[in-house]
């Protein structure tokens, strides 16, 4: 048995160190790569939206690698991605594999699913303890990890010699592919901040604040947002990305096995627009995440989203109401698999250099 | 919030009904319960292009065009009526759900339409929580000052029965033994509306083809045809779509399929997949996917149709027959 699972975001990271704890063979498709993808649009329908094809073109490569068995796992949300599986499933059969799937209820992201699943897995068992102690790891890794990137923007922002950041972040990158098990993913983020923290610093720097929301999986996965964080950093604004893969896991995990669920603050502030707390995907997450900036008083605020994303074009249309309330600029992009890069780069900076004027204005004002 | 046991008369007399998406199908219901309840009802009537240009010019570029459509019914009723009514459809029964625009759509409305006029809403969510419904009856109540058991004793015996119901009010009358039978398939507000559709069923019988559509196929059926889904809920017009196709399918009459979709349609994009693949793996009839947007051209469209029609087997035949 050989088990693949799609990449979103550094998820794989963590995925990797429980996959080694638990002793199960396994293929990670290669990451950020241009290949995968575009095995992915060749064989998905035109108009499915790009977080499916790029899982779908990760599956291919892991199937193509020696892989029998799939990971992934279907939501009961109102949105397409309750129905990837399905959609998967059908097009790799017609297109000839086999293979096992196993799929695990996102909306109900238990302890005991996830050992409702994995469990078959393990040829030799494994006691309950230890399962749920490195899942709990795994969680906390993903966590850390979300960590590392978001103190990275804070770096990449103010650092006094571009690319310092990056550097320190690619090399994490490369030693964490070959990083068996958490202790060594652990002690690597750790140096990594070490290494971050050390990163000379433009001390009179005073960074744009640009808050990203949208669809997560755009939000939370570098290859398919065109490297947003790392963009925005380099051309000295301080990216805050609302939608992480940790938020995903907040969601779906933490809030699955706390008892109670606590109202979230982004629904209800949400509110002021809508009479309604859910309308797909993550799209009030989107609106309230942006009002709740606006009144944090954020610079502008970046909306991404999948061409065709259904909630987030919902959410567009009330963004419009937020940013003339608050006096906020907000900046939607809108991706597919044939966005190109320099036009995506020429939008990123006229933006970012309004928000500067506008704020160079407002210091000069009250200065 | 207003006191639900209004004593207080209701200013809101005149209810505008926008005859678009989920409304379309259901509009008599919706005008029957408000008129039950001593409201006046306005429909905002079929699709013109007057209609389809406001909506277009009000909605955010990357919506599709139904909901365009949609708004631009709205937009047409203000200064008509005292309010508009846009429920909140997320799901008519359990183990279903409609596209997620539809959840969001009474807010989308009132906020391109700059809050202009005043709005009535009813939360129809019957996969996950039915007491949303009877919560926003309560307020409509309040709003329209009847009692609340009025009200939902209303759209208990009215509406309810028709949200799944069995026969759809657009199935077609006509029946031609003997002619060769297209299906079109697609949501019902695209398929039969004859602006957005740039009338295709209409063609399709000028052609000399009967026309059905999953909507002539009983409700029962379409959903006993349907394969299981991972997921414990589907999208109603992909069960509808799925289901008809399948009871149409073995038609011995059937010629050909034809699936409208609005572009960029989140629902149509899987539905589509999911119904190709049975056709691959399964009887092999012609298919013709045809994707519209407020830019496509009725001569285009027109083309493909024609080269569609020539492709089909018996067209020789039919054609023959209508010169004679
Ligand atoms: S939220 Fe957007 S990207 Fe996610 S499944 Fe729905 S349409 Fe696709
Ligand atoms: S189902 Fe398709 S056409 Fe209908 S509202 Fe949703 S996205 Fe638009």
């Amino acid at each position: 048995m050989k088990l693949t699972f799609p990449h979103m975001g550094n998820t794989y990271i963590a995925l990797k160190a429980l996959l080694d704890t638990l002793q199960v063979d396994y293929y990670v498709p290669p990451t950020g790569s241009r290949e995968s993808f575009e095995l992915g649009i060749a064989n998905s329908p035109e108009f499915m939206c790009l977080p499916f094809k790029k899982v779908l073109g990760d599956l291919i490569q892991g199937l193509n690698h020696g892989a029998d068995t799939i990971l992934f796992g279907n939501s009961r949300g109102q949105c397409r991605l309750s129905h990837y599986g399905d959609l998967l499933q059908n097009i790799l059969h017609d297109m000839g594999y086999r293979f096992h799937y196993i799929n695990l209820n996102f909306r109900d992201l238990t302890y005991g699913e996830i050992r409702n699943k994995l469990e078959p897995l393990l040829p030799g068992g494994i006691s309950r303890a230890r399962l749920f102690s490195a899942v709990s790891s795994a969680v906390k890794t993903i966590f850390a990890v979300d960590d590392l990137y978001s103190e990275a923007c804070g770096v990449r922002c103010r650092e006094c010699r571009r690319g310092d950041a990056d550097l320190a972040i690619r090399r994490f990158e490369q030693r964490a592919k070959a990083a068996k098990g958490f202790s060594q993913t652990r002690r690597l983020i750790r140096e990594t901040k070490d290494r971050l923290a050390h990163v000379p610093a433009n001390g009179a720097a005073d960074p744009v604040k640009i808050g990203i929301i949208g669809e997560i999986f755009l939000c939370s996965d570098p290859f398919t947002n065109l490297e947003l964080e790392k963009k925005l950093g380099n051309m000295g604004a301080l990216a805050v990305n609302t939608m992480s893969t940790s938020e995903w896991i907040r969601r779906h995990f933490i809030s699955a096995i706390l008892p109670i669920k606590p109202k979230d603050k982004a629904v209800r502030a949400a509110q002021n627009y809508m009479h309604t707390d859910y309308i797909g995907g993550h799209g009030i997450y989107t609106i309230g995440n942006a009002e709740l900036m606006c009144r944090d008083g954020i610079d502008g605020i970046i909306q991404i989203y999948p061409f065709t994303c259904m909630p987030e074009i919902t959410a567009k249309s009330v963004l419009n109401e937020v940013q003339l309330q608050n006096n906020v600029p907000i900046m939607t992009l809108i991706l597919d698999e044939m966005t190109a890069e320099t036009g995506y780069i020429t939008r990123l900076e006229a933006f970012v250099d309004m928000l500067q004027m506008r704020k160079d204005r407002v210091r000069s004002r009250s200065g | 919030m207003k006191s639900h046991h209004g004593a207080e008369p209701s200013k809101l007399k005149v209810i505008g009904i926008p005859e678009g998406l989920m409304i379309f199908e259901q509009k008599q219901l919706w005008k029957k319960f408000f008129e039950s309840l001593g409201c006046h009802a306005v429909c905002s009537g079929h699709t013109t292009k007057r209609i389809m240009n406001s909506g277009i010019e009000l909605c955010c570029n990357e919506t599709c065009l139904p909901v365009k459509a949609f708004t631009g019914h709205a937009a047409s009723l203000c200064g008509k009526a005292d309010c508009i009514f846009i429920p909140r459809y997320s799901s008519v029964c359990s183990h279903e759900k409609s596209c997620p625009k539809f959840c969001g759509l009474p807010d989308e409305v009132r906020i391109s339409l700059n809050n202009k006029t005043k709005f009535l809403e009813i939360d129809i969510d019957f996969n996950r929580d039915s007491k949303k419904t009877q919560k926003s009856l309560d307020l409509l109540a309040g709003e329209l000052g009847r009692s609340p058991k009025t009200v939902r004793d209303a759209f208990d015996s009215i509406v309810k029965p028709g949200l799944a119901a069995e026969v759809s009010p657009n199935r077609s009358c006509s029946y031609e033994p003997g002619a060769p039978v297209l299906a079109v398939l697609g949501h019902p507000y695209m398929i039969f509306d004859r602006l957005l559709s740039m009338n295709l069923i209409g063609k399709l019988q000028d052609a000399g083809y009967r026309v059905m559509t999953p909507y002539d196929v009983r409700r029962s059926v379409r959903r006993k045809n349907v394969a299981p889904f991972l997921s414990d809920s589907f999208f109603e017009t992909g069960l509808d779509m799925l289901g008809g196709a399948q009871a149409l399918v073995n038609l011995p009459e059937l010629a050909g399929m034809v699936y409208l979709s609005s572009f960029a349609c989140g629902i149509d994009s899987l539905v589509l997949e999911i119904i190709e693949h049975k056709i691959r793996n399964g009887r092999r009839i012609p298919f013709l996917k045809i994707t519209i947007d407020e830019h496509s051209g009725e001569a285009g469209f027109d083309t493909r149709i024609e080269a569609f029609l020539d492709m089909l087997p018996n067209t020789e035949s039919i054609r023959r027959e209508k010169i004679v």
